[in-house]
């Protein structure tokens, strides 16, 4: 295990390197001063260039990197200009908006997926499997921002069964947190319903077919125990690698989404940060966003070798 | 990082299907016909909506603001009075500019980069791979938004440029697997050992079995493209006003959703409809070619 | 007459760059910033009539006021911080400040400023110096006394602040002549100081921070006052809650806590109004007032509405061709047609067309030539100009809310239609104040100019003041050095004619129509019109956007 694990390890700190240099080095060589964003428009020149200095602007972008990881491994990702709130405090307060949104529109999706892959792969090419995947290839092809505008039009401004906007912290009533979530979640979820749903109904045909599960069912067990028991385990693969994937797809789904229903997370200060050219923020939550996303996908990829234990060691799946 | 392609993990013995093949494909089932049919609907008008008859898409006089479907307006107008249903096929060019030359692009480079990649091996393909995974890293709609919001200009090229960025990483990944797989096979092998140069090698037996299934991904991706426009457009980062973008429509609809549906309605039905045709056709083919790539 | 001049300074460049996103989305119907109404008496007594009135402050004296309850307040941006003279605040940090700090001076119910925190604010003869005497007793939240070093130092971090200084550049030198007791000696007379005191858009210095807060650099982020609500905390973007300050000196308040609510999206801010989420909030949106005030009697929704403030306006930049033409702009002028923008604002009955930056009904309203609604004649003017030097292409900035771009097509398509192609930038708030600032626009939805006392336009339209529209006439400015100087209602009047007139004339401004907050309540919110001042008389409730929570109640 540590043998495979090391080479991936050394990968993942390459890439997290490029990925926040890379992220780094946009946001700084944008159009745009620092300085007057700072000051404002009317500073004098000198207030300026001592701005400067006291923000190392003048120097290579390479030192400036350097002594931006320094501070960020140590937890300063700077202060915001506009609100003048640490970034890592303001990444801090929102991040589990985020995170909550996308674990309940994953559950929400891996419960309703699940289903509709089994009774899909069942009985393949059987009406029920054909309206089922129908299905699925609608939800595929409906936006999630299209969703989202859908769901406040008719649940929300229309019946008023829900709120419009706000977010409730957990903290202070469970109830009340998960119901402003509740639409957002549906509405990021319903793509990943019929991306799940495909692979792990197609991961179950083709297992259905092995010889163990023959054996099985010539044992006598039940069509139930055999999907659950011997089935379902060997075909989720797919879904785990999906999962680390699908990821970053909601992270970009979470902005629109988080826009739409006035959500404090961090994919909305994000686009605020880029909106208000907040460069300091949309750095910290790059990086946070990007940092998170090739981790998740580094936890899949060794899920992914876990449950399939024939490519524990061996090369990389393509 | 790496597992990409769960389905591709498993190269297919059945062999992809050639272009002549899919053309001459016979059954697509009604569905993708009927698919078939929308996209060529919507490629035509959009193609000839200067000729047609239809309304400016700008004029505000075109209606009353937020009326019903009537004979002037056959989908009804929008918050200024303007005609849904031009503006709705005026955005449909944007749409079809944005989706096929942001996929042709990155199907074009990242297709390029991942035949090299999972030919030569190496070098080429660490570093193809590496740019790819960090591309990757990125959140796909904060990448093109940070584009199109930083450079200050939203004419197409950018917003072009901004979304072929999001599919470059993954064609990239998924060409060079596909690459990969056919590199080992025994007619390539025997071509090398035969002598055949790389270009020959690469252009004879490599890219012809590539190509069919990048084409069947790319109309898939065309669709996330579509959808991709569609986002940051609500967000007020595609084109310029008065040109329409169906996300546009969407977002300046969205205030008045309590007086009229259809300025939402239109080009959210729009987009919902070609986004599934494209899908669906897609995924007629994949499953054709045997394979199912999933989503890109 | 020449603080009004430093006001409006503040009122637009000092909504500084970094921040102003505070200003809102959608404070008023073209999203514009808007800058105080400094109301004197003469502006408020012959100001523009509402079409709506306020029902009376106390509808039912039997109706007898109760304590408890929590009301959530939707604001419509976030605050950088509220250290009132480092945070430069719009509508909704104003509404903070309001509950947390209390300021020296309030407006009157007839527009007048009178002392409020302060027990007399009294100038010399010839205003030139200013003695303020404190009440006692009164103790900040933190339990440091309200005395006369407190004010001082509280002035002192204005003369301090970079930014802010420019408010009290008239002032000389501070005296502390007892506990309660400081003398304030101006460089020059200096009759409108009590406005300034008053806490409207760019002018915080009436505000009153502990001594403790100020010492404090980040004294911003836990505010401390003498107001009626005591900070508690606040996650910005997302809330500040303030809790009951039960040793207030006025007594205390009836709510037990307050939280503000930043929602910068005017549809989820009213949708949000709308599903219960936010008991109360404050819009510009003639389209919101109207609606809310026609479902007033069934739905039990109060609608509150404020004094008519700075109206909406197209600025020009005269320095940049074409504008530097006078045709292009009567003709840009000419061809808006404003019933088809009120149509879309859904103002039809809530805004009043304007001429001029003063509204008809105004005491200080002049005819001029400003141009009338005439396309044909826009056409033959922008023609005439092609002809001789070429197209006519402009560059028109706003904002970033969809309704907002909506809003700035209808002008395009409007603009279009005489041969004049408009393009239309999208930007943050903060961004279009800097390119205001910076001189780099053409043409912009803006706010800020006109509805109050002529002489708070003194530096947009001399030439000696900031003048963003860069147009000048030797004419204006000895018209409005004039009008300062002048104290009679009548004479000042005189003067401020020629610059309407010549403003008619030249058209730099392009008047869209008058603005009206409403402060929207839902049904079992009460008081929000019932504020009253130290001595019982009632005071103006709503001043713009801002409004004070003292006397607000929720009706169990």
């Amino acid at each position: 295990m540590m043998r495979g694990l090391l080479p991936r390890a050394v990968r993942l700190l390459a890439v997290l390197v490029a990925v926040t240099f890379a992220s780094f080095s946009m946001v700084s060589l944008l159009p745009g001063d620092t300085v007057t964003a700072v000051l404002g428009a009317r500073a004098s020149e000198e207030d300026k260039a001592a701005a400067r200095e006291e923000l190392h602007l003048d120097d290579p972008l390479p030192v400036r990197y350097a002594r931006w990881v320094g501070d960020a491994v140590q937890g300063d990702l700077g202060t915001s200009f506009r609100t003048r709130q640490p970034v890592t405090e303001a990444i801090g307060q929102r991040i589990w908006v985020t995170l909550e949104l996308v674990l309940i529109s994953q559950l929400i999706a891996l419960l309703l997926a699940v289903p509709m892959a089994i009774f899909g792969a069942l009985r393949p090419g059987s009406w029920l499997d054909r309206v089922l995947s129908g299905t699925q290839l609608a939800m595929l092809a409906t936006p999630g921002y299209l969703v989202a505008v859908a769901l406040m039009a008719i649940f929300a401004v229309q019946l008023g069964w829900f709120d419009t906007t706000g977010y409730t912290p957990f903290g202070e009533s469970p109830f009340a947190n998960l119901k402003s979530l509740l639409l957002p979640s549906i509405a990021l979820a319903l793509e990943q319903v019929a991306l799940f749903a495909r692979v792990l109904r197609t991961d179950l045909v083709n297992t259905f077919d092995m010889d163990f599960i023959w054996f099985a069912r010539a044992k006598g067990n039940s069509t139930r125990r055999i999907v659950l028991n011997h089935a379902l385990r060997p075909s989720s693969i797919g879904v785990v690698t999906l999962t680390g994937i699908s990821v970053g797809r909601m992270i970009g789904g979470t902005v629109l989404v988080e826009t739409i229903f006035a959500l404090p997370g961090l994919g909305r200060f994000t686009i605020d940060a880029i909106n208000n050219r907040d460069f300091v923020s949309l750095q910290g939550a790059v990086v946070v966003l990007t940092v998170g996303f090739v981790l998740v996908n580094f936890l899949a990829d060794i899920l992914h070798g876990v449950l399939d234990p024939r490519i524990r060691h061996s090369v990389r799946p393509t | 990082m790496t597992a990409t392609l769960a389905r591709g993990s498993h190269p297919t013995d059945a062999p992809a299907l050639s272009a002549d093949e899919l053309l001459a494909a016979p059954r697509l089932g009604v569905m993708v016909w009927v698919s078939i049919v929308w996209l060529a609907v919507l490629a035509f008008v959009a193609l000839f909506a200067d000729v047609l008859p239809f309304l400016d898409p700008a004029d505000t006089r075109a209606g009353i603001p937020l009326s019903i479907p009537t004979g002037q307006n056959w989908l009804g107008t929008d918050q200024l009075g303007r005609d849904l249903l031009s503006r709705t096929v005026y955005g449909a060019r944007v749409s079809i500019v944005v989706g096929l030359c942001a996929v042709l692009i990155s199907s074009f480079v990242g297709g390029a980069i991942g035949l090299m990649a999972g030919y030569f091996k190496r070098r080429v393909e660490t570093v193809s791979i590496f740019s790819a995974d960090v591309l990757m890293a990125f959140p796909t709609v904060l990448l093109a938004a940070s584009i199109v919001a930083f450079t200050q200009s939203r004419g197409l090229p950018t917003v072009v440029f901004a979304i072929a960025l999001i599919y470059l990483g993954p064609t990239i990944r998924i060409v060079r697997a596909l690459t990969l797989s056919i590199a080992n096979r025994e007619f390539v092998l025997a071509a090398r050992s035969l002598g055949a140069t790389n270009a020959r090698v690469i252009r004879r037996e490599i890219a012809p079995n590539v190509i069919p299934t990048l084409l069947s991904m790319m109309i898939v991706a065309v669709a996330g493209a579509v959808v991709a426009e569609g986002g940051l457009a609500y967000l007020n980062l595609s084109v310029a006003p008065p040109t329409p973008s169906w996300g546009s429509m969407i977002a300046s609809g969205q205030p008045k959703l309590d007086v009229s549906l259809y300025p939402v309605l239109i080009p959210g039905g729009a987009l919902f409809l070609t986004v599934l045709s494209l899908t669906l056709i897609g995924d007629a083919i994949q499953k054709r070619q045997g394979r199912n790539l999933g989503a890109i | 007459m020449l603080v009004t001049g430093a006001i409006m300074l503040a009122a637009c460049g000092g909504n500084d760059p970094s921040s102003t996103d505070e200003v809102a989305t959608v404070p008023s119907d073209t999203g514009i910033a808007t800058a105080t109404t400094v109301a004197t008496e003469e502006t408020t007594t012959a100001s523009t009539a509402p079409v709506f009135t306020n029902p009376p402050a106390t509808t039912n004296p039997e109706v007898v006021p109760v304590s408890g309850g929590k009301l959530i307040v939707g604001i419509e941006g976030e605050s950088s911080g509220y250290n009132p003279h480092l945070d430069p605040w719009g509508n909704p940090g104003h509404n903070v400040a309001k509950a947390i700090f209390d300021s020296l001076a309030a407006f009157d119910a007839e527009g007048k400023a009178v002392p409020y925190l302060a027990e007399s604010i009294t100038g010399n003869a010839d205003a030139t110096v200013w003695t303020i005497v404190l009440r006692s007793g009164i103790v900040f939240h933190n339990g440091e006394p309200l005395n006369a070093e407190a004010v001082r130092l509280n002035f002192q971090a204005v003369l301090d602040s970079a930014q802010y200084k420019d408010q009290l550049s008239l002032l000389a030198d501070m005296n502390v002549v007892d506990d309660l007791t400081i003398d304030l000696t101006m460089s020059s007379p200096w009759g409108t100081f009590p406005n300034v005191l008053t806490g409207v858009i760019g002018s915080q210095v009436g505000y009153v921070a502990a001594p403790e807060m100020l010492a404090s650099p980040d004294g911003g982020r836990t505010p401390i006052g003498t107001g009626p609500f005591v900070f508690s905390e606040w996650i910005p973007d997302d809330h500040l809650t303030v809790t009951r300050n039960d040793d207030y000196w006025q007594g205390a308040s009836y709510l037990d806590e307050v939280e503000f609510r930043p929602i910068s999206d005017s549809t989820a801010l009213k949708a949000a109004f709308d599903g219960g989420d936010i008991d109360v909030y404050y819009t510009g949106s003639s389209a919101e007032i109207s609606k809310y005030f026609a479902e007033q009697d069934a739905s039990g929704v109060g609608v509150t509405i404020g004094a008519p403030s700075d109206p909406d306006v197209v600025m020009l930049n005269t320095a940049s061709a074409p504008l530097d033409d006078v045709r292009v702009r009567r003709a840009l002028a000419m061809s808006v047609d404003i019933p088809r923008l009120y149509d879309y604002l859904e103002a039809t009955g809530v805004k009043q067309p304007l001429t001029g930056p003063y509204a008809e009904s105004s005491f200080w309203f002049a005819d001029s030539n400003y141009p009338d609604y005439d396309p044909a004649e826009a056409t033959a003017l922008i023609d005439e100009y092609e002809a001789e030097v070429g197209p006519v292409t402009i560059e028109f900035a706003g904002g970033q809310d969809p309704f907002l771009v909506s809003y700035q097509e209808l002008f395009q398509s409007m603009w279009a239609e005489i041969g004049v192609e408009a393009n239309i930038v999208s930007r943050a708030q903060s961004e279009n104040i800097d390119a205001v600032v910076n001189d780099d626009y053409q043409v912009i939805n803006w706010g800020g100019i006109g509805g109050g006392d002529p002489d708070a336009d003194y530096t947009q339209f001399h030439s000696g003041g900031l003048n963003f529209s860069n147009f000048t006439s030797p004419e204006i400015d000895a018209a409005m050095d004039a009008g300062r100087a002048l104290s009679d209602p009548d004479l000042r009047k005189e003067q401020y004619a020629i610059v309407q007139q010549i403003l008619g004339d030249e058209v730099p401004y392009i008047w869209i129509g008058t603005n009206q907050f409403g402060v929207i309540t839902a049904g079992d919110v009460r008081g929000i019109a019932d504020f009253t001042l130290p001595d019982g008389t009632p005071g103006q409730p709503i001043n713009g956007g801002r409004f004070y929570l003292k006397d607000v109640w929720i009706d169990a």
